[in-house]
C-alpha cells in the first residue's frame, strides 16, 4: 500500500487529510533582539511560540506549534511562518535561516521524557582531551570566549558534551609559556 | 494561571537569570549572551511542550504545579 493510499482513506467526508501537530524549531541568524522585536515575533508567529536568542553566536531559535497533514506541510508551514514573522519583526533585513527541526508533537513528548543519551565530561575530562592541567582546563572554560557552552551547570560543576570540547581541541591555537622542559631541549639538540 | 509562571520567574531568578516583561507583557530571561522568551502559562499540551522544550534548553527545571504562590510580576516590567 502507497503513501498516497494510505492518505486517501484517512481524507476525512469533506475531502481534508486529517491534520496533526507539529513542534516546530527554527533557528535563524540574528545578532541582537529587543524587547519590541520579541513582542513582534511572539505575535506573529503561530499560537504559543518561545524565543531562545544567544547573543555569542548571533543565533535566534523560534519554538512553535504547527498543523499540518505531513512533515514536508509541517516543515514548510514552519518556514512560512518564522520568515513572516521575521519580516515584520526585522522589517529592514530578513535573516538567513540556519537550522529547522520538525517532529510530532507525540516524539517530542517521548524526547522531552527519554532524552537521548549523550557523552558527557567534566574538567578532568578535559584536561585530557587538552593535555592539560585541570586547573588549566577550568581556567580556559572560564575565561576563553571561544570555549564551548555547558550543557548543564551542575552543584559540583559545569557538564560539556564531548564533541564540542574535542571541536574545541581542534581548533585551539594551544600557546606554550614558559621555559621548555629539560628533556624537550635535549631531544631539539640532538 | 500566571502563578506558575512566576514560579518559573522565581526559578530563573534563582540561577541568575534576570526577569522582566516586555511592554506587552512577554516574559524575558536573560543571562549572560543568552535571552529566552515566554507569552505566558501554556494551556493546551503542545504548548506546555514548547516551554517546557525552551526550559530544557535553557537549562532550567520545571517547577512544580503543586502550591501555588502570589501573583507578584517581573522585575522590570516595562
Amino acid at each position: 500500500m502507497t503513501r498516497e493510499m494510505i492518505r486517501e482513506m484517512t481524507r476525512d467526508r469533506k475531502g481534508n487529510t486529517p491534520t496533526a501537530e507539529w513542534h516546530a524549531v527554527v533557528e535563524v541568524n540574528q545578532p541582537t533582539l529587543d524587547d519590541d522585536q520579541i513582542d513582534t515575533l511572539t505575535d506573529e508567529l503561530p499560537g504559543y511560540a518561545t524565543l531562545t536568542h544567544n547573543a555569542d553566536r548571533g543565533r535566534l531559535s523560534m519554538r512553535f506549534i504547527v498543523d499540518a497533514a505531513t512533515l514536508r506541510q509541517a516543515t514548510e508551514t514552519a518556514l512560512r511562518a518564522a520568515r513572516r514573522a521575521c519580516g515584520v519583526a526585522f522589517a529592514s533585513k530578513v535573516p538567513e535561516l540556519t537550522q529547522i527541526r520538525v517532529l510530532p508533537v507525540d516524539d517530542q513528548m517521548r524526547e522531552l521524557e527519554y532524552p537521548q543519551p549523550q557523552d558527557l565530561i567534566g574538567y578532568v575530562e578535559i584536561a585530557e582531551i587538552l593535555g592539560v592541567t585541570r586547573q588549566r582546563a577550568r581556567e580556559l572554560a572560564t575565561t576563553n570566549p571561544d570555549f564551548p557552552r555547558p550543557l548543564a551547570q551542575l552543584a559540583a560543576s559545569p557538564v560539556y558534551t564531548r564533541p564540542s570540547v574535542t571541536a574545541f581541541a581542534a581548533r585551539w591555537p594551544r600557546r606554550r609559556t614558559g621555559r621548555p622542559r629539560k628533556k624537550q631541549l635535549l631531544s631539539e639538540s640532538t | 494561571m500566571t502563578d506558575w509562571m512566576n514560579k518559573v520567574a522565581d526559578e530563573a531568578r534563582r540561577q541568575g537569570f534576570g526577569v522582566g516583561q516586555t511592554p506587552k507583557g512577554n516574559w524575558r530571561f536573560s543571562k549572560g549572551g543568552d535571552t529566552w522568551t515566554a507569552p505566558g502559562t501554556p494551556t493546551t499540551p503542545a504548548e506546555w511542550l514548547v516551554l517546557i522544550g525552551t526550559l530544557r534548553e535553557m537549562g532550567l527545571d520545571m517547577p512544580s504545579q503543586g502550591d501555588d504562590q502570589g501573583d507578584d510580576q517581573g522585575d522590570d516590567q516595562g
